[in-house]
C-alpha cells in the first residue's frame, strides 16, 4: 500500500482516480509515507452522485427489514476484523491502539442503533380527525446525502451518519478525511464484500473541489460535516444558499470545572483522559480546567504527577499511553499555542516540547503532556481551540465566575463539572450553554442512541448526528389525510 | 514490560493463554497416552475459548479510555519463558502445568486488582483466575 494512490468506490466498483493532485497520507509516529489521497475532480464526484441517484428508487422501495440486514452483516465484518481495522486507524492517525479499539466500539454501536430503523422510522396515525377522515404521518427517505469527515475519528464519525441514511432508504456518498483516508478505505473493502446494491454507498476522496461539487449538485439533498468551525460556517452558508439540509459539528473549547468538594482521586484520571486522550485531538477534549477554591493546589499537583508519568510514543506499542499529533501542521499549531501561552504570561509547569520518544520516532509529530498554571480567561490558550495535549489551569473564585467564563466563550460543545453535590451539579447542567454536559465525567460522549449535541459555534443546523436526530435528518415527514367514499 | 494500560494487560493475558495452548499441543504430539491426550485436548478447547473472550473483553470495554497509569505491574514477574516447556516426560508435564497454571492464576488475580476501576473486566479476570486454580488442582 505504501505510496499507492487510493481509489474511489463508485457504483459498487473501485475506480482509479483521474486526479492530478494528491495529498500524502503520513504515519505521524515516524513521518513515513503510507499512501496518497487523490483530490478527485468535479467530474468524478458527479459520477458518484449519479450512481447514488440511480440507486435511490430501488433502494428506497426495498423493505426496511432487508435494508438493515446489510448493516448486521457489516457489523459482523467489523467485529471479525476488529484488530486489523483498529491498527490501520492507529497507523494513519497516531492514536494509541486502545483508542482505536474504543473508536471502533463506538462505530459498531452506531451501526447497531441504525438496525433499529424499522422502529425508529415509524410514523403515527389517528382515526376520525373529522367524520370518516383519518390522518397519518410517514417518514420518507429523500435521496442522496453525503458527509465530509474529519481526521480525528476517521472510523466513528462517518458512522454517525451513513448507517442511518441508508437504513432509512437513502443513498450515500462518504468523503473521508484526506489526511486519514485509509480507515474508511478499509471499511469500504468490507462493505464491498457484503454486497449492497451498486450505488447505495459510495466513497470519493478529495478536497475543496469534491466538497463544493457535492454541495452545488442539484441531485444531493444534504450534508453532514465535522471539522473546524471556520470551514463549517463557510459550508453551512453554502449549503443554505444551495437549499441543502445541513448539520455542521464544529470546533470546541470545553471547560472542566472542579469544585472544592470534588473527589480528587476519582477526578484526576478523568481529567487526564479528557485533556490528553487522542493527544487532545477531540472535539470533546478538555480545553480549560477551572478550579475553584482550596482544592486548587492539591489538584494541580496530582494532575502534574499523573501527566508526568504518561508514556508517549508509537500508538501501536501496547505500553504507550499517548500517541503523536496526527499531522505536522497540527503539531506546529500546538507548538504555536505553547509559545503564546508563555508570551502571554502563563506559567509552563510541564513542557511537552521536551518529550523523549527515541531515535526511531524522531520524525514523528510528538508533543508530550503540557500544563500551564496561572492562566487567565483572556489568554489565547484559555479561549481558542488548541487541539493538542495542553492543560491550561485557571483558578476561579466561585461557581458563578466559572459559569460566566464558560458562557462567554463562543464555543458550546461540551462542559464537565466534578463535584459531590447534587444541587451544584444540577445548577451547572441548567446554566451552562454547552451541548454535551458531564457530571463527574471527563469526556461527555453521548452513546449512539443519543444525539451528539453541540451549541453556539460548535454546531450549526437543527439536527445532530446519531440516534433519533439522525433518523429525522435523513427523512422527510409526510402527512396523509384519507377519506374513502 | 511495564503493563501500564488495560490493553497491554489483556494482550499479555492472551500471550500467557497462547503459551499454555502451545505447550498443551506439544504434550499431545509427544504423548502415547490416550487419556493424557484427551485431557489436553479439552484444555486446549477451554483456553481457546478464553482467548476469544479476552479479545472480546478488550474490544467491548475500551470505550472509556483510561490514561491514568496502572502502576507496578510488570510482565517479567509473570513470565513463562524460563519454564521447561520442551520436556514431555509425565513428571515434567505435571510440574510444568502446575507452574504454568500458578503463574497465570497469579497474573489474573493481580490484574483484576489493577483494573478494579472497570468492574466488569475485573470480575472477568477474577473468574479466569478461578479457572486456572481449578486446572492447577486437577494437575
Amino acid at each position: 500500500m505504501k505510496g499507492e494512490i487510493l481509489k474511489n468506490y463508485v457504483n459498487g466498483k473501485w475506480i482509479e482516480s483521474e486526479a492530478e493532485k494528491t495529498r500524502d497520507v503520513i504515519n505521524p509516529a515516524n513521518g513515513e509515507l503510507l499512501a496518497k489521497t487523490p483530490m478527485s475532480t468535479s467530474s468524478e464526484v458527479n459520477q458518484a452522485i449519479e450512481a447514488a441517484k440511480e440507486a435511490f428508487w430501488k433502494w428506497r422501495t426495498t423493505p426496511a427489514q432487508t435494508r438493515i440486514r446489510y448493516l448486521f452483516d457489516f457489523r459482523d465484518a467489523l467485529e471479525e476484523n476488529f484488530e486489523e481495522l483498529a491498527e490501520i486507524t492507529t497507523l494513519e492517525h497516531g492514536k494509541i491502539i486502545d483508542e482505536s479499539i474504543g473508536e471502533y466500539r463506538r462505530t459498531i454501536e452506531n451501526i447497531e442503533v441504525a438496525t433499529s430503523i424499522p422502529t425508529l422510522q415509524m410514523g403515527y396515525n389517528f382515526e376520525d380527525v373529522a367524520a370518516g377522515i383519518d390522518e397519518m404521518l410517514i417518514k420518507q427517505p429523500m435521496g442522496v446525502f453525503f458527509c465530509v469527515a474529519p481526521f480525528n475519528f476517521p472510523a466513528m464519525v462517518p458512522a454517525w451518519f451513513w448507517p442511518y441514511a441508508i437504513a432509512t432508504g437513502n443513498t450515500y456518498i462518504v468523503k473521508p478525511s484526506d489526511q486519514c483516508p485509509l480507515t474508511m478505505v478499509k471499511q469500504f473493502e468490507h462493505l464491498n464484500e457484503i454486497g449492497l446494491p451498486k450505488g447505495v454507498i459510495n466513497l470519493v476522496h478529495g478536497g475543496a473541489e469534491a466538497v463544493n461539487t457535492l454541495i452545488e449538485s442539484p441531485d444531493t439533498i444534504g450534508m453532514s460535516f465535522v471539522g473546524s468551525t471556520k470551514v463549517g460556517k463557510l459550508l453551512y452558508k453554502k449549503c443554505g444558499e444551495a437549499g441543502k439540509r445541513v448539520q455542521v459539528q464544529g470546533g470546541a473549547k470545553n471547560f472542566i470545572t472542579v469544585m472544592p468538594d470534588a473527589n480528587i482521586e476519582r477526578t484526576v484520571p478523568n481529567i487526564i483522559t479528557s485533556f490528553l486522550g487522542n493527544a487532545g485531538q477531540r472535539c470533546l477534549a478538555g480545553g480549560v480546567l477551572l478550579v475553584i477554591g482550596e482544592i486548587y493546589e492539591p489538584l494541580k499537583e496530582a494532575i502534574l504527577e499523573s501527566a508526568q508519568k504518561i508514556k508517549v510514543g508509537d500508538g501501536l506499542d501496547e505500553s504507550v499511553q499517548m500517541g503523536p499529533l496526527a499531522s505536522e501542521a497540527g503539531m506546529k499549531n500546538v507548538l504555536r499555542f505553547i509559545e503564546k501561552g508563555i508570551d502571554e504570561g502563563a506559567d509552563l509547569i510541564l513542557d511537552g516540547r521536551a518529550v523523549e520518544v527515541g531515535d526511531k520516532l524522531s520524525n514523528g509529530y510528538f508533543i508530550g503532556p503540557t500544563i500551564f498554571d496561572k492562566v487567565t480567561p483572556d489568554m489565547s490558550i484559555a479561549k481558542d481551540e488548541i487541539f493538542g495535549p495542553v492543560i491550561p489551569i485557571i483558578k476561579v473564585e466561585n461557581f458563578d465566575e466559572a459559569i460566566e467564563i464558560i458562557n462567554k466563550n463562543p464555543y458550546g460543545n461540551a462542559s464537565s463539572i466534578f463535584t459531590s453535590d447534587g444541587k451544584t451539579a444540577r445548577e451547572y447542567q441548567y446554566r451552562v450553554n454547552a451541548g454535551n454536559i458531564g457530571i463527574n465525567i471527563g469526556v461527555a460522549a453521548p452513546i449512539a442512541t443519543f444525539p451528539f449535541s453541540g451549541m453556539k459555534d460548535s454546531f450549526k443546523g437543527d439536527l445532530h448526528g446519531q440516534g433519533k436526530n439522525a433518523v429525522d435528518f435523513f427523512t422527510e415527514e409526510k402527512v396523509v389525510i384519507t377519506r374513502w367514499f | 514490560m511495564e503493563l501500564g494500560t488495560l490493553g497491554s494487560i489483556l494482550k499479555y493475558a492472551q500471550e500467557l493463554e497462547n503459551t499454555l495452548i502451545t505447550y498443551s499441543k506439544g504434550v499431545i504430539s509427544n504423548s502415547k497416552e490416550p487419556k493424557t491426550c484427551a485431557i489436553f485436548q479439552d484444555l486446549i478447547k477451554k483456553h481457546e475459548k478464553i482467548l476469544k473472550r479476552l479479545k472480546r473483553v478488550r474490544h467491548e470495554n475500551t470505550t472509556e479510555m483510561i490514561l491514568e497509569p496502572i502502576k507496578d505491574f510488570n510482565s517479567n514477574n509473570y513470565s513463562l519463558e524460563e519454564l521447561d516447556q520442551q520436556v514431555y516426560s509425565e513428571e515434567n508435564i505435571l510440574q510444568t502445568m502446575k507452574n504454568i497454571e500458578t503463574i497465570i492464576r497469579d497474573f489474573y488475580l493481580i490484574a483484576a486488582e489493577k483494573v478494579s476501576f472497570i468492574a466488569e473486566v475485573s470480575s472477568i479476570l477474577e473468574g479466569l483466575a478461578e479457572k486456572h486454580q481449578e486446572n492447577m488442582e486437577m494437575f
